[in-house]
């Protein structure tokens, strides 16, 4: 009787998720997207390959301290476990690192969203003060000193190293962090037994229950759009407002991914709140007022149990095949 | 005569022939700053107020000429990046003969604007400059860079920095439309007077710090744009009455581990640069190079005092710059 409870859910979501515009369920856009790595020696092979070494690579920072992945670490699902990232001589960025979880997928950038593409997004930690502090330009000139830089270029591009080598390769090598095998991921490939029954109950609480498909929903459970989720009454950082000088975009920021959110606190745009426990209290309490709140933020009541299964579920999302896949690293 | 030539012309032009030649379209923009000659660090009078200017930079986009009767010609792929201490542009070949006007936007269209600079060849006005004409993290270009000093204690001398840096396609801003021209042959320059105290008109300078936005400051610097300040036509400009007497060295320590000289030479001639330690060595050096420009000091010194040589038949000048990590 449970199996076919269980069952009759199963297809419920399954609905529920084609409804949110998933093109297979049980196969995340990410996956269809994966890229044929086993083409060994192909341009694509070695655009990776240079991207991803890059990637860890310190001379993109003017002091040759930190890399993308100071702030983007693998077992973290490619965040950095602190509230605020710190940048070269221990300046402090402003904003709580973002996952790389199937960032490939993502269409805008920066968490509010301002960027348009990953490559441009390459730029932003090579520029700013806080973080490199340097010139894409001598950048390039790093990378162009070193000879195994400069020959996977030439096989991945034909190109001496140039700013859109630099870029694209990075991109390249971040469009292939892909996570597609959680528990929740074989579930829904069929594997009932992969969710314990409290996970289960706690996705029934994601997906009937309560509104977090309104802002979490598709494969990579994000709508992929920007909100004010109340999280206070008055904001020290203006969100998108500060590109755009809108008011009506001050304090709103990007739907994150929830893949791998388990192991990717502090969690919000700040890193104010510690464990997904305090996040879900911070959505029963409905979220400070605020003019731009997002309607979807709404209070709502959750036994301890219950909130204990929710997270239980969003534990469920981590693929521990992504944060341990030795085709991410580089080992020196 | 004169009209039968009109009438010819107006034949083949209806009978789909065309009668235009592929012409060089040139750009001269003289720099003032309230009439007088723009120089990097210098201190002007704005409204009683003393001024300098560390940086000067502006995109120019969407030129649209009018021509030949009042046929109009689009140049889309022509992009300018003016910078303060430089004059001379090319905007590229068009089949035209007779200019009669032209107009403009400031800053960058929409589409390439979110392009990034990844996309464009070293070289092109949209690819990555030094100092940076744009900043990643909004995807966009600086349309605009104006950075200097203010006097806040009314002693004269410049105290407070200020940098105003347009970014956002809100700011794209129409300069139309210059006409009343009548310009022809094989090259066709047209001349402008820049004034780039119009820009800063009405702005609290001392308030300013630095915006890098779309705000209120940067929509003042838009709204003071159009075709009776800032730009002006003056057709009687061409590079060499624009070649000075004197020759204006200024460096940009926006990035002090590697500066930009911006230069302006008392040449009309192409100059060798060189960059010397204090030792003597060369650690860098460019042949052959446009006698007024922006020369980026593209490789990592040690810290320590350089010498920059420009070099002709004509001049020999020397700047000294610090490197400093």
């Amino acid at each position: 009787m449970k199996a076919v409870v269980y069952f009759g859910f199963f297809v419920g979501v399954a609905l529920l998720l084609m409804r949110c515009g998933s093109a297979a369920m049980s196969e995340p856009i990410g996956a269809t997207n994966r890229p044929l790595m086993s083409e060994v020696d192909s341009t694509e092979f070695y655009r990776v390959k240079l991207g991803k070494h890059l990637f860890y690579d310190p001379i993109l920072s003017r002091d040759s301290t930190i890399s993308c992945a100071t702030c983007h670490v693998q077992e973290l699902a490619f965040t950095d476990g602190l509230p605020k990232s710190v940048g070269i001589r221990n300046r402090m960025v402003t904003r709580n690192s973002p996952t790389l979880t199937n960032v490939g997928n993502r269409t805008m950038f920066l968490l509010d969203g301002v960027n348009p593409s990953l490559e441009s997004q390459v730029g932003v930690p090579i520029q700013e003060h806080n973080e490199f502090d340097f010139h894409v330009l001598l950048v390039i000139d790093r990378i162009a000193n070193n000879p195994t830089y400069a020959g996977w270029a030439r096989k991945g591009y034909n190109s001496e190293v140039t700013e859109f080598v630099l870029k694209n390769s990075i991109a390249s090598f971040e469009r292939t962090l892909i996570s597609d095998n959680s528990p929740y991921d074989k579930f829904i490939d069929g594997n009932y037994a992969a969710l314990d029954n409290g996970q289960k109950k706690g996705m029934e609480l994601f997906f009937e229950t309560l509104n977090c498909t309104e802002c979490h929903s598709g494969p990579d459970f994000t709508e992929e759009r920007l909100t004010n989720n109340g999280l206070y009454e008055v904001y020290a950082d203006s969100g998108r407002m500060r590109l755009t000088e809108t008011e009506a975009d001050r304090a709103i920021f990007k739907v994150p991914t929830l893949r791998n959110i388990a192991v990717t606190g502090p969690y919000m745009h700040d890193g104010s709140i510690e464990t997904l426990e305090e996040v879900i209290k911070h959505y029963e309490s409905g979220g400070h007022p605020h003019p731009g709140k997002g309607k979807e933020i709404v209070p709502f009541e959750l036994t301890s149990e219950e909130r204990s299964n929710l997270v239980r579920f969003l534990e469920a999302l981590t693929d521990n095949d992504f944060l341990t896949n030795p085709a991410f690293r580089v080992d020196y | 005569m004169k009209a039968k030539h009109l009438l010819l012309s107006a034949i083949l032009t209806g009978a789909g022939f065309t009668a235009q030649a592929q012409t060089t379209i040139d750009l001269v923009l003289n720099h003032q700053f309230e009439g007088a000659s723009f120089q990097y660090g210098t201190v002007y009078d704005l409204n009683g107020t003393a001024v300098s200017l560390s940086r000067a930079q502006y995109y120019m986009s969407g030129f649209e000429l009018t021509h030949d009767g009042g046929q109009t010609t689009s140049m889309p792929d022509a992009y300018v990046l003016a910078s303060g201490n430089v004059s001379s542009y090319s905007l590229g070949m068009e089949n035209i003969t007779s200019l009669e006007g032209f107009s403009f936007d400031l800053g960058v269209d929409a589409v390439r604007n979110g392009m990034g600079t990844q996309s464009w060849s070293a070289g092109h006005p949209l690819a990555a400059q030094s100092p940076s004409m744009d900043w990643s993290w909004p995807g966009g270009y600086f349309f605009w860079v104006l950075d200097g000093d203010v006097d806040t204690d009314m002693d004269g001398t410049p105290d407070q920095p200020f940098s105003l840096r347009g970014l956002g396609n809100v700011l794209l801003t129409d300069v139309n439309q210059f006409t009343g021209m009548s310009l022809s042959g094989s090259t066709i320059t047209i001349g402008m007077d820049v004034n780039i105290a119009d820009w800063l008109q009405t702005i609290d300078l001392a308030s300013v710090f630095s915006q890098h936005d779309a705000g209120s400051n940067n929509q003042l610097i838009s709204s003071n744009t159009n075709d009776e300040t800032v730009f002006t036509l003056n057709a009687s400009l061409n590079t060499e009455e624009l070649t000075l007497e004197e020759s204006n060295i200024y460096a940009d320590y926006q990035m002090a581990y590697a500066p930009t000289i911006y230069y302006d030479l008392a040449t009309a001639n192409n100059v060798d640069i060189t960059v010397v330690d204090m030792t003597g060595a060369i650690v860098l050096e460019a042949s052959k190079q446009n006698p007024e420009g922006n020369y980026f000091i593209r490789k990592e010194l040690p810290d320590g005092t350089y010498l920059i040589n420009f070099t002709n038949g004509e001049i020999n000048k020397q700047f000294r710059f610090v490197i400093k990590n």
